[in-house]
């Protein structure tokens, strides 16, 4: 039986600048069961990691964030002081950054993040030796060797591999219900790449944890998530289950998308372009955002687009989604 | 061996700082960040250098160019050193936006490169520039704009512009895509095979990412701290890996297959034996003789040949 563990209503995030209020990210809604991951794919300025840093509320102050309902466990969080979710951010909800180099205070070493840590969440009287005892075990279990080593061990004496293990040890240390790495692989070698999404997969299925897993590649989030949401210019334009929308994509980005990464991962003489690049600033109201560059285009695409189901497969943003055959990407 | 490039014996060297102990025994505090490295480049071709931070890839490019001083062997451009003034041979940075002068207009940064070599004098300059603008994709209407307006695929297109104002006969490009959207990727890829033909450039390709070098390159290399352990034709290489550090690198494409990379030690260039094999920590077939001495290139193929002594010697 699968039970919600987020839950996000309308979600709007605007940045204040001097010419303008900015919308980066419009009526994002979603939810996440409890022990499943959850790809969340796009590219710069889709509003991917916007989105994701709302829910933790570590947007900057010129952001202004508007949300009918953020549940989490059955409980809206959106309207929590700022002291009260406090206590749920890093235990309960937890973020894991691109770059572990900068996730680490360099002159401390990784047994003094766990401590800190370990009596930030369990109270300033917690016994020293437990909890690096517990903290030995959560970093065998990312795949440390020599975890008593690794204690003693400063930032800069690691290898980007290493240290972000060690990272994603020191969030599952305080055991959070949600996680959201974003784009967690992205700085590393191949090998150690395949290293870390090896542990997500594992982690994934030994604790009950859920995770939105951020990435711009569409290998990745297939080999890793359940479920899928891709997003363009701020807005969702096609979720569903992964196999489905890696199988029959219904949007063209998304179709535009997976064919690319199915040629490259093909042989092929010339890759199929999408034409265009996304657009920055403010897009206009009156017409589907993807229409500059859409390979369908008409006149019709001229009004703001709904996101809406399409019979056997997830939502989608787009006024020819489900029209057989045409949409159909052959590997 | 003679190709249009020719690395022979190329060494580069750097010195690591080291703390003041180590230094008074005495120990060595510099290593080759390229070491022995002998390839040669067809005319034509797009080579793909393939190697994670550190193997080397980009310094080596580096030095073709002049950028690192080379401390041994020899680059040469149709068998004599490369004069390094006269642009044939050009470099493609991973970022555009930090390769381009902010306070210049596109037209700027192109018309230098071509006032310098002598392409495009004062008569035919605003030609000269739309024709290489329009050569990348890039409308006319580019021409007045700053870095600051253009997305990022356009900016890798105006750097490619600028790059071949010099009229060159190799084009470098390092991590060329890596920086740009998904979206955007294939379009610089796309355009990077047809300049190949359209200018009869020869292009070395540098990059991590192992689908990319599949779809670009005509020959692979494989280089892993320092040392180049593996290179031939794209097809044999990824069809039939012989080198065991190949084989765990193509082995992570296949998602299917459960993950073997081995969590051990990578070499460590200041405290390792620098004879020895640079993967024979982590390699699972690991012999004597791969302790004593690095092993020499021997061929497993047409054009195809890799440095591991699971392969018998040729004889010559």
């Amino acid at each position: 039986m699968t039970e919600t563990l987020l839950e996000v209503n309308d979600l709007n995030v605007a940045f204040r600048l001097a010419s303008a209020n900015l919308t980066v990210s419009s009526d994002v809604s979603f939810s996440v069961d409890r022990g499943k991951v959850l790809g969340l794919i796009g590219e710069s300025g889709s509003g991917k990691t916007v989105t994701s840093k709302a829910i933790l509320r570590l947007l900057p102050k010129n952001a202004s964030l508007e949300a009918n309902a953020i549940r989490f466990k059955g409980r809206d969080i959106s309207t929590l002081t700022e002291a009260e979710f406090n206590r749920l951010r890093g235990t309960e909800l937890a973020m894991i950054f691109q770059d572990p180099v900068g996730s680490f205070n360099p002159v401390k070493t990784i047994g003094w993040h766990f401590r800190t840590v370990g009596k930030l969440h369990r109270g300033a009287g917690a016994p020293r030796g437990e909890i690096m005892k517990e903290a030995k075990e959560v970093l065998a279990k990312a795949d440390i060797a020599d975890p008593e080593n690794a204690l003693r061990k400063y930032p800069h004496q690691m290898s980007g591999g290493m240290l972000q293990r060690c990272l994603i040890a020191l969030v599952m240390f305080s055991k959070p219900s949600l996680i959201v790495a974003d784009e967690p692989t992205t700085n590393l070698d191949n090998l150690v790449e395949r290293q870390i999404l090896d542990l997500f997969d594992k982690l994934r299925r030994e604790t009950d944890a859920s995770f939105i897993f951020i990435t711009h590649d569409m290998t990745i989030a297939e080999m890793i998530s359940d479920s899928v949401i891709v997003m363009y210019a701020g807005q969702i334009v096609e979720q569903g289950p992964t196999e489905a929308l890696m199988r029959r994509p219904q949007h063209p980005y998304t179709q535009g998308l997976v064919r690319t990464a199915r040629e490259l991962e093909g042989e092929v003489e010339t890759l199929t372009e999408i034409s265009g690049e996304i657009g920055t600033g403010v897009h206009p109201e009156n017409r589907c955002r993807f229409a500059p560059r859409c390979p369908l285009y008409e006149t019709a695409c001229d009004h703001a687009i709904a996101l809406r189901p399409v019979e056997g497969h997830g939502l989608v943003r787009c006024i020819k989604a489900g029209q057989g055959a045409a949409n159909e990407v052959t590997p | 061996m003679s190709g249009l490039l020719d690395f022979d014996d190329v060494v580069v060297t750097f010195a690591a700082s080291a703390g003041m102990m180590s230094r008074l025994r005495g120990r060595t505090t510099s290593f080759n960040a390229v070491d022995h490295v002998s390839l040669s480049v067809a005319r034509g071709e797009i080579l793909g250098i393939v190697g994670e931070s550190g193997s080397g890839k980009t310094t080596i490019c580096k030095a073709a160019l002049g950028l690192h001083s080379v401390a041994g062997g020899a680059v040469t451009l149709d068998g004599k050193p490369a004069r390094l003034s006269d642009g044939t041979l050009q470099m493609v940075f991973q970022d555009p936006l930090s390769s381009l002068n902010p306070r210049q207009t596109i037209a700027e940064a192109i018309a230098i490169p071509l006032r310098l070599h002598g392409h495009a004098g004062r008569g035919n300059m605003a030609e000269a520039i739309d024709a290489l603008l329009k050569d990348v994709g890039l409308g006319a209407q580019f021409r007045n704009r700053f870095p600051h307006e253009l997305s990022g695929g356009q900016l890798q297109r105006a750097a490619i512009a600028r790059a071949l104002a010099t009229n060159p006969r190799v084009l470098f490009a390092d991590e060329a895509v890596s920086k740009l959207d998904v979206s955007v990727r294939a379009q610089i890829l796309n355009l990077l095979k047809r300049l190949r033909d359209s200018h009869d450039l020869t292009i070395v390709f540098v990059t991590h990412d192992l689908h990319v070098a599949r779809f670009l390159c005509d020959r692979i290399a494989i280089m892993y701290f320092g040392k180049l352990l593996e290179f031939g034709p794209t097809r044999a290489v990824y069809a039939d890996p012989k080198h065991p550090y190949t084989q765990e690198l193509l082995g992570t494409l296949d998602h299917e297959r459960k993950s073997v990379a081995s969590t051990r030690d990578v070499f460590n260039p200041l405290t390792d034996d620098r004879r020895a094999c640079r993967y024979l920590n982590r390699c699972p077939h690991a012999m004597a003789a791969c302790a004593e001495r690095h092993p020499d290139f021997r061929g497993t193929g047409p054009g195809h040949a890799t440095a591991c002594y699971l392969y018998e010697e040729a004889e010559t």
